[in-house]
């Protein structure tokens, strides 16, 4: 295999492997985020008992089956993060061929582009944070495409390189 | 490099250029003062500062890394240990910032090695000493950048180190840990480096400290990959490298003593290290961190002399007690080195290059 | 303009330092505003740096992510409404305590080298550990805490802006 091509090799395997590292930092970000948002923006935390009308009396229990359905939700999510990440890395390494991560990724993308406008709300949140909010969500866009498409090179590549 | 190239290499390689062993002892010795010449030190002997040809560990941890002080960074390390081998080099889609940075990265061969030769050409030894250590650590130290940079001097952790194996050659994936107390552990490949730091201006990505000591043993090959590479890797082979240096720095050294009549670039005196081609490649080729002995041994049995071990001391009386101070060998070096780093930083500056400041 | 920045930066300190100790409310949310906005430019710097540099190197993809998290890392702490005053002094007490530690140490690594700036060092780090150590003692005192903490951070600043006006060799070169 020529030096250019092998070049290119390491270049899509170390896009796909910082994808994989960030996209788990980013799901640890977003529960992090969330867990700060719900604690420090006393507007949230009004909003979401308001929102469920729930009676002076039932405000302990709402409060833990909030925190249980949070949990899991988290749970889902990092574990999600967690996978995908890991077998990106992994493919990286040349450890792994299984491409499920990919379609992930691709399910992934459909999913924070379908969400992106219902963040546009600044009820809550500040324009600032809202902006920031939605270049996180199209970075992580970014980041999944890089991912699937350096995959497809180094897969391409392998693959001229054998023949 | 390191003393048993700078100070003993040096020698020998200036006995074979036809110097005596006195001179050859002088050559020497200022080639490895340039390696010690800091402000400290100048400060104590009360010298100008602005001879320093290094910065001890000390002095970098208080270096200020705004403007000023990249400048002042980069006209000691880009002068003397990291010469930069294309300052009009061309890279397409880059800004003027990224390149300011990639026309530092030193290498051998370089238009700026022969003015470095040009410019001690009938001036005193010392100027000679400096000349030689420039040129030789441009085949140490190519690759990497006398400037703090991000870009430029990083590594990653693909590092693989080419050994001699029975059935050829083979790669072993080299580890670097960050403890610079301990020593490299040489036969598992375990070598020290600096702690990764994201900022562009930091100290810790200054020359080769990314790859720790790794460019200054002669006995390395490695496979690596630079940061300003575009993902293409390099392979360094020490050996090699350090055989083309001690052959130019023959050929420099027989031009200064008007041996020849004009050094040029890529021109090696490989005729004349034939008969000990052999015991300088095993030199050269053993596993040590330092190959001081060897060299050495083998600079006396040239020259049939004994070389006094390398004394830090050694000219301060005279500099401190002399009414003439350029007279004397000291006076001389800080005047060649002077007069090397303003070479340097006016050819930096000329390119239209400011990391090494404004050149008057 | 280093020097600039660094008189600036002190006098914010000695600011957000009388704010703080005349009324402890307003302290906090400046100090959170300030850390916000620091945050903010931190995360922009890097995707600045990320276009312009970072991008040419090999895993430079690494700067662009670092800075879009740092930027909604600082966007979101802007947004905040209602943090314990307990959290921010602790923070506050964290980053001095670090800062104390690393100079301490410093220090150390100078002597050992026979620098003579290390007393220097070694009194500012070990004022800095001290501050915080104090802090941490009256931690539940909230108004005890933040007046040394405000005391402690006039200190540092009168220090920063001493040092802005530190003789700067230049080396003409001819």
């Amino acid at each position: 295999m020529d030096r250019d091509n092998s070049a290119l090799i390491r270049r899509y395997n170390s896009n796909i492997r910082l994808s994989g590292r960030f996209f788990i930092f980013f799901g640890l970000w977003s529960v992090i985020r969330t867990i700060i948002m719900f604690t420090m923006n006393s507007n949230i935390k009004s909003a979401a008992f308001a929102d469920a009308e729930i009676d002076e009396g039932d405000e302990l229990l709402f409060s833990v089956i909030l925190i249980i359905v949070f949990a899991v939700i988290f749970m889902f999510i990092m574990g999600f993060h967690l996978f995908v990440g890991i077998c990106a890395i992994r493919y990286s390494r040349g450890k792994s061929k299984n491409p499920v991560f990919l379609i992930l990724a691709a399910i992934n993308i459909v999913i924070v582009l379908i969400c992106l406008p219902l963040n546009l709300d600044t009820t809550y949140y500040g324009i600032a944070s809202v902006v920031a909010s939605t270049v996180v969500d199209l970075t992580m866009v970014f980041l999944l495409f890089d991912m699937i498409w350096s995959a497809i090179k180094v897969r391409r590549l392998n693959r001229a390189a054998k023949e | 490099m390191q003393e048993d190239f700078h100070y003993y290499a040096t020698y020998a390689a200036a006995i074979l250029a036809g110097y005596t062993h006195k001179e050859s002892l002088d050559i020497a010795y200022s080639a490895q003062f340039v390696d010690l010449c800091s402000r400290t030190l100048l400060s104590k002997i009360k010298a100008p500062l602005k001879a320093a040809t290094t910065q001890l560990q000390l002095e970098m941890m208080d270096a200020r890394t705004d403007i000023a002080g990249l400048q002042d960074i980069t006209r000691i390390w880009a002068s003397f240990h990291f010469l930069p081998l294309d300052l009009y080099a061309v890279k397409e889609k880059r800004p003027k910032r990224y390149m300011n940075k990639y026309r530092l990265i030193c290498g051998p061969n370089g238009e700026l090695v022969k003015k470095t030769v040009d410019l001690a050409k009938d001036k005193p030894l010392p100027s000679t000493g400096i000349a030689m250590h420039v040129l030789a650590d441009t085949w140490a130290h190519s690759y990497f950048a006398g400037t703090p940079s991000l870009v430029i001097n990083n590594t990653t952790d693909e590092f693989y180190e080419i050994i001699t194996t029975e059935t050829g050659s083979a790669e072993r994936k080299m580890q670097f840990r960050h403890n610079p107390g301990a020593d490299d552990i040489l036969d598992e490949s375990i070598y020290t480096n600096s702690i990764y730091q994201g900022s562009e201006n930091s100290i810790m990505n200054l020359g080769h400290a990314r790859a720790g000591h790794l460019p200054d043993y002669s006995f390395a090959r490695y496979r690596y990959l630079p940061a300003w590479n575009d993902y293409k890797d390099v392979i360094k082979d020490n050996p090699s490298d350090y055989l083309n240096a001690f052959c130019q720095m023959i050929r420099a050294m027989r031009f200064l003593r008007s041996d020849l009549p004009v050094f040029e670039t890529h021109e090696y005196d490989y005729d004349i290290i034939k008969p000990y081609e052999d015991r300088i490649r095993t030199i050269l080729t053993k596993r040590q961190p330092i190959a001081s002995g060897d060299w050495k041994a083998f600079g006396q049995e040239l020259s049939s002399e004994s070389i006094d071990d390398f004394d830090i001391n050694r000219y301060q009386d005279e500099y401190l007690s002399a009414v003439d101070k350029n007279s004397t060998f000291l006076g001389q070096f800080i005047n060649g080195s002077i007069a090397h780093k303003g070479m340097v930083c006016r050819q930096i500056f000329e390119s239209g290059n400011m990391l090494a400041g404004f050149v008057g | 303009m280093h020097r600039i920045k660094e008189i600036i930066s002190g006098l914010f300190m000695i600011l957000g330092a009388a704010i703080m100790i005349s009324d402890p409310q307003y302290g906090y949310m400046f100090v959170i505003l300030v850390l916000a906005l620091l945050l903010i430019v931190l995360g922009i710097k890097r995707l600045f740096y990320y276009f312009t540099m970072a991008r040419f190197m090999v895993d430079g993809k690494e700067s662009l992510y670092k800075g879009v998290l740092l930027l909604d890392f600082g966007a979101l702490t802007g947004s905040l409404t209602d943090v314990p005053q307990f959290y921010v002094l602790a923070y506050l007490i964290a980053i001095h305590a670090f800062t104390g530690l690393v100079e301490i140490l410093r220090a150390r690594e100078a002597r050992s080298q026979g620098a003579k700036m290390w007393r220097m060092k070694m009194l500012h780090g070990i004022i800095d550990l001290v501050m915080a150590v104090i802090c941490i003692i009256f931690i539940n005192e909230e108004s005890i805490a933040v007046l040394i903490y405000g005391i402690g951070l006039i200190y540092s600043a009168i220090i920063k802006i001493s040092m802005a006006f530190r003789k700067t060799k230049f080396v003409y070169i001819q």
